[in-house]
């Protein structure tokens, strides 16, 4: 399902957590890089490490939170109060986000989902807040609710969680690009850096075009 | 009913207070400016281990930020570090080797020159030799020189005469015979676990955690804003 204007020269993959912070932080620069490089980008939503037996332990979990805060605020994004996701509120996203993929509002979705999450404490397993969220990313709400059920969408999920494994990697937001994988919100510079390397930014002159596929 | 109260704790309010209380830094700017006004630097603690490439970046990188500002850095080096049974150590220790490398390359360095992971085994000789130096400096210029000849010099392998040289050259002594320093290398990892990190290079400044390699910038921006003087 490719909604892209012309074909692009490259691919980079971009594997997403809606129960990560550092995931909804790039979310926003991870959708821009097609407007910028020749690039497709390809949608990869996951499901979390902790629902995938990594172990997390309490150290590293208050860790994540207070530096996401700080890269937040220097990000000037919102951050707190935050409601985690995990278990249902996680697949509700994960299956509308493969919906919204068919319907061109990939990226309004996923920020719009992740910013309430991470940045309003909204609780996704709420069909009233689930509802108003796919309203506000211009989704059809009734849809969305029966996307949520559709066990194709939660095939697709397990899939792009088996492609991260198969890349050797446990993280997000990963981005796979020319068989190297930038791993971090704050490695984007460093994929940046590659695609500029690879002669992939778009000129000037050249009109932006929206390329995400799922 | 209890479920759902422990379920709104869990997920929302917990959290929000962890991510509410990390922004207040006027608690910790206080403690610093007394430290400062009894005649004590500022102190950051960096825990690191030879066998982690991000090492290399982060207590070259620590020294130079700190040295500029005249703040106490003391260096721990662990032989233990990370997650229990993490599956994805194997994984993880390969990547960080690409990570390291981009990383390095982004400022005026020519990247990590290694190709190889190194096991904590191979390079548990440096940490006994780090811990054994009795003087915080000699352990700084210690462990940075020997890192970079580790990671970032390509002539380096892991032969003991070299680095046993490099330690002479650095401190004027011989380096530490035998693994003398189990108990107190434990006791680093023991410290960096009771005040709340498990990894390496993890630099602790005022209570507050970072992860060394990938936030130097955000150090040097916290030291300044600590320095006696400098606006709230």
């Amino acid at each position: 399902m490719s909604h892209h204007h012309g074909p692009a020269s490259a691919t980079v993959e971009f594997f997403f957590s809606f129960r990560s912070p550092y995931s909804y932080l790039a979310a926003a620069r991870a959708f821009a890089l097609p407007q910028q490089y020749d690039i497709e980008l390809v949608w990869r939503g996951v499901r979390p490490m902790a629902m995938r037996g990594q172990p997390l332990p309490l150290a590293k979990q208050l860790y994540i939170l207070r530096d996401a805060a700080r890269e937040a605020d220097a990000l000037d994004l919102p951050f707190g109060p935050m409601y985690d996701p995990i278990g249902e509120g996680v697949w509700r996203c994960l299956c509308v986000a493969e919906y919204a993929a068919e319907h061109d509002r990939l990226a309004a979705w996923v920020i719009t989902a992740a910013t309430a999450i991470w940045g309003r404490g909204v609780d996704v397993r709420r069909d009233d807040a689930f509802v108003e969220l796919c309203r506000t990313a211009g989704l059809d709400s009734a849809a969305c609710l029966m996307a949520i059920e559709r066990s194709d969408y939660r095939e697709r999920v397990e899939c792009n969680t088996a492609r991260l494994a198969e890349l050797g990697h446990w993280g997000v937001p990963t981005f796979a690009f020319d068989g190297e994988l930038y791993w971090g919100q704050d490695r984007i510079v460093d994929l940046e850096h590659a695609l500029r390397e690879a002669g992939l930014l778009q000129g000037a002159s050249a009109s932006p075009r929206r390329r995400v596929s799922a | 009913m209890i479920g759902s109260l422990r379920d709104y704790l869990k997920r929302r309010l917990v959290p929000s207070t962890v991510i509410a209380t990390s922004r207040r830094r006027g608690p910790a700017r206080w403690r610093m400016r007394c430290r400062q006004w009894l005649g004590q630097p500022l102190r950051v603690e960096l825990y690191f281990a030879f066998d982690d490439p991000y090492a290399a970046i982060a207590v070259p990188g620590l020294a130079r930020l700190c040295s500029a500002r005249a703040v106490d850095l003391r260096v721990y080096p662990l032989l233990q570090r990370g997650i229990a049974d993490d599956p994805a150590a194997g994984v993880r220790a390969l990547h960080a080797l690409q990570d390291a490398t981009r990383l390095s390359r982004r400022g005026d360095h020519t990247g990590l020159l290694r190709c190889e992971p190194v096991t904590a085994d191979a390079v548990a000789f440096l940490a006994h030799w780090c811990e054994a130096l009795a003087m915080p400096a000699d352990r700084l210029r210690f462990a940075s020189a020997a890192l970079e000849a580790l990671w970032c010099d390509g002539r380096s392998g892991l032969q003991r005469e070299a680095f046993a040289q490099l330690h002479r050259q650095l401190t004027g002594q011989l380096p530490a015979s035998g693994d003398a320093q189990g108990a107190a290398l434990a006791r680093n990892a023991q410290r960096l676990r009771q005040r709340g990190h498990w990894e390496s290079p993890a630099a602790c400044l005022a209570g507050e955690w970072f992860f060394a390699h990938e936030r130097l910038a955000q150090i040097a921006q916290r030291l300044d804003q600590y320095r006696v003087g400098a606006p709230a």
